[in-house]
């Protein structure tokens, strides 16, 4: 069989998929009854909801044109998140300037036309300005440097 | 005249040193940061709250009501002078606006911009502060299962009046409402779906998810866009102020798109985005003589802007009145003021009146600020957006970082705001909007809570949705709002406004 919109089945199937797996996951909290929702009530409802969603997305794709799906570009993605982990770690463990430092860098790379200069320039800028602003200006309670 | 009488303690509040400079900071951030390509009022909201933890609440919702119409009108600049709208309910000016920066007047654009706004501000204002009293007066009388109906209501109306995908939308919204269930249950103490994390024991961070799937996934698909063509027109700026020809043609304009505003903007799913649409829309029929649309007609700046300033300040009704967020903007609001230690709802009014009539003296001084900043500052907004993308962008993902992180000096939200943002680029990807999601996820708890006391009240009986006659008026504008949905010239016509 054809599946006639591929972007509709899969987001029908994913949400179909999310729903069930919402409902095993309540069976672990107690349902209770209508007058006594327990903390699995309301869980099991939404997910039995959210199943049934899906199928009526995943179902008429069968049959109805509709999106294709969508080429996704891997690599602005890829690199944003990189650079906000790399972010949250490298603040935990070197400190507030090398982790904006680290941000700009590996997130500038998610533009493929990264000039090294100018990212090295707005690495420069945006630490200083950070620290003065979040630091200095606002008294945030910010680890700056690395413990030595 | 009691209306004058609160106005009075509003302006009591709003016009002390203190809260007039927090105003101005907010309206000033605002603008900044919503001037920034690809970032909206939500990502905006969103980085700046924690620099509102340290105030008290009414100066805090003060300068957050501030920054949210500092980063609307920072959004309609970056509409007019690079064509890029920082968001949705810019969108519609980008396409006057734009011509008009490229013939050479994108002064009067942003003025026309400036000063619609500040008219619809200032009426939307007053219609605020008449109708939100007798709204929260109503509201007193709400049972829970009156409050289920109420929030079930505001989630069809926000899904139906938003753009694509109606079952997408609706699954949205049950996402939404899971994910708000994340973290200890307040009745049992059982923590759910943690998957044995401590730090989710409170819950999803809302701030994290927010900027995730409004400021980062912009950004990616922001870069994926590159190419477009993407010209700054401020060098031949000219005078802000429109000419007298420019005003007489766009007053008309102006007064229907603030009437317009202030009504849409108090529907659940209304607010900026909608109003600014349908003003647009209702403008290009009405207005006479109706040439030049889609050309550079000022009448396409003037009617869109002042509605969504109008409905910007009327969704604050809702969300005042019955803690119940019309858009995702309030939604960050409601979390601020829970923040804050207080519960928003109609007790609001008559428990903090400082409070809430602060807020709305504030939202005029806000605009007042607005048309006194953006005049004179334009030329800086220009060369701010003169910088190219490719060095913009790092320092926007900066500002969205620490934003994430001073929320609570904690690293796992900004693990949070990579999961949320990868999730959220996926669902743009897929044709799912997030706004609904967002209204979910500050809504799960509540509606939760309320149908838990309404079966609790009625001994399990799931009639009582239907025997209460508020929750009953409620459920059925529900239903036909979905029905509505499903007659084809309705359902046509919801497409097409949402196409231009």
């Amino acid at each position: 069989m054809r599946i006639r919109s591929q972007s509709n089945f899969w987001c029908g199937l994913l949400f179909a998929a999310l729903g069930v797996t919402v409902m095993i996951l309540a069976r672990d909290y107690r349902i209770g009854s209508a007058a006594r929702m327990g903390p699995g009530y309301f869980p099991m409802l939404l997910g039995a909801l959210l199943a049934l969603l899906g199928l009526t997305l995943t179902v008429p794709a069968l049959f109805r044109d509709g999106p294709a799906f969508p080429r996704l570009h891997l690599r602005p993605l890829a690199f944003v998140l990189l650079g906000i982990a790399a972010f949250g770690v490298t603040l935990e463990y070197l400190g507030f300037v090398l982790a904006v430092a680290a941000l700009v860098v590996i997130g500038g790379l998610a533009d493929p036309d990264l000039r090294p200069v100018e990212i090295a320039g707005v690495a420069l800028f945006m630490a200083v300005f950070s620290v003065g602003v979040f630091a200095v200006l606002l008294g945030m309670p910010l680890t700056l440097w690395p413990a030595l | 005249m009691e209306i004058l009488s609160n106005l009075a303690i509003g302006f009591g509040v709003a016009v002390t040193l203190k809260n007039l400079a927090y105003c101005f900071l907010g309206v000033f951030l605002g603008t900044l940061i919503g001037v920034l390509p690809g970032i909206g009022p939500v990502a905006t909201v969103a980085m700046l709250l924690p620099l509102t933890f340290a105030l008290d609440p009414a100066t805090a919702m003060i300068m957050l009501a501030g920054i949210y119409y500092g980063a609307q009108y920072g959004g309609s600049t970056t509409a007019i002078l690079v064509n890029i709208p920082g968001e949705s309910s810019a969108v519609v000016t980008t396409l006057d606006g734009y011509q008009m920066a490229r013939q050479g007047r994108a002064g009067p654009a942003l003025g026309i911009a400036a000063i619609g706004s500040f008219v619809a501000g200032t009426i939307a204002t007053l219609v605020v502060a008449l109708f939100s009293p007798p709204l929260a007066e109503i509201a007193l009388k709400f049972q829970p299962a009156d409050y289920f109906s109420l929030m079930v209501f505001g989630l069809i109306g926000a899904v139906v009046l938003a753009r694509g995908s109606l079952r997408k939308a609706i699954a949205m919204v049950v996402i939404g409402l899971l994910l708000g269930l994340v973290g200890t249950d307040v009745n049992s103490g059982v923590m759910r779906f943690t998957f044995g994390i401590p730090a989710l024991t409170e819950g999803i961070s809302f701030v994290a998810l927010a900027m995730g799937m409004f400021g980062i996934a912009e950004v990616v698909y922001n870069l994926e866009q590159r190419g477009a063509s993407r010209q700054v027109f401020g060098s031949r700026l000219g005078s802000v102020l429109p000419s007298r020809a420019d005003l007489a043609q766009s007053a008309p304009a102006i007064a229907r798109g603030t009437l317009l505003g202030s009504v849409l903007g108090i529907l659940p799913g209304g607010g900026a985005l909608l109003s600014s649409f349908a003003a647009y829309t209702i403008e290009k029929k009405v207005a006479r003589p109706p040439r030049n649309f889609g050309d550079g007609d000022i009448r396409g700046v003037a009617a869109p802007e002042s509605a969504n300033n109008a409905g910007a300040q009327t969704s604050f009704i809702p969300m005042l009145t019955l803690g119940v967020p019309s858009n995702p903007t309030m939604a960050l609001m409601i979390g601020a003021l829970m923040i804050q230690g207080i519960q928003p709802g109609p007790q609001v009014m008559s428990q903090r009146p400082e409070l809430f009539w602060g807020v709305v003296a504030s939202m005029w001084i806000g605009n007042l600020f607005l048309l006194a900043l953006n005049l004179p500052m334009v030329g800086l907004w220009v060369r701010l957006l003169a910088v190219p993308y490719r060095m913009l962008f790092p320092a926007i993902l900066v500002f969205c970082c620490i934003g994430v992180f001073t929320i609570n000096n904690n690293v796992f939200d900004l693990f949070q705001l990579v999961v949320f943002a990868g999730i959220g680029y996926v669902l743009l990807k897929l044709g799912c909007e997030p706004a609904p999601l967002v209204l979910g996820l500050v809504l799960g708890p509540m509606m939760e809570e309320y149908l838990r006391r309404a079966l609790l009240i009625s001994l399990g009986d799931p009639t009582v949705l239907v025997t209460s006659p508020i929750s009953a008026v409620f459920l059925l504008a529900a239903v036909l709002l979905l029905a509505s949905i499903a007659i084809p010239t309705i359902r046509a016509k919801r497409e097409e406004a949402m196409k231009e």
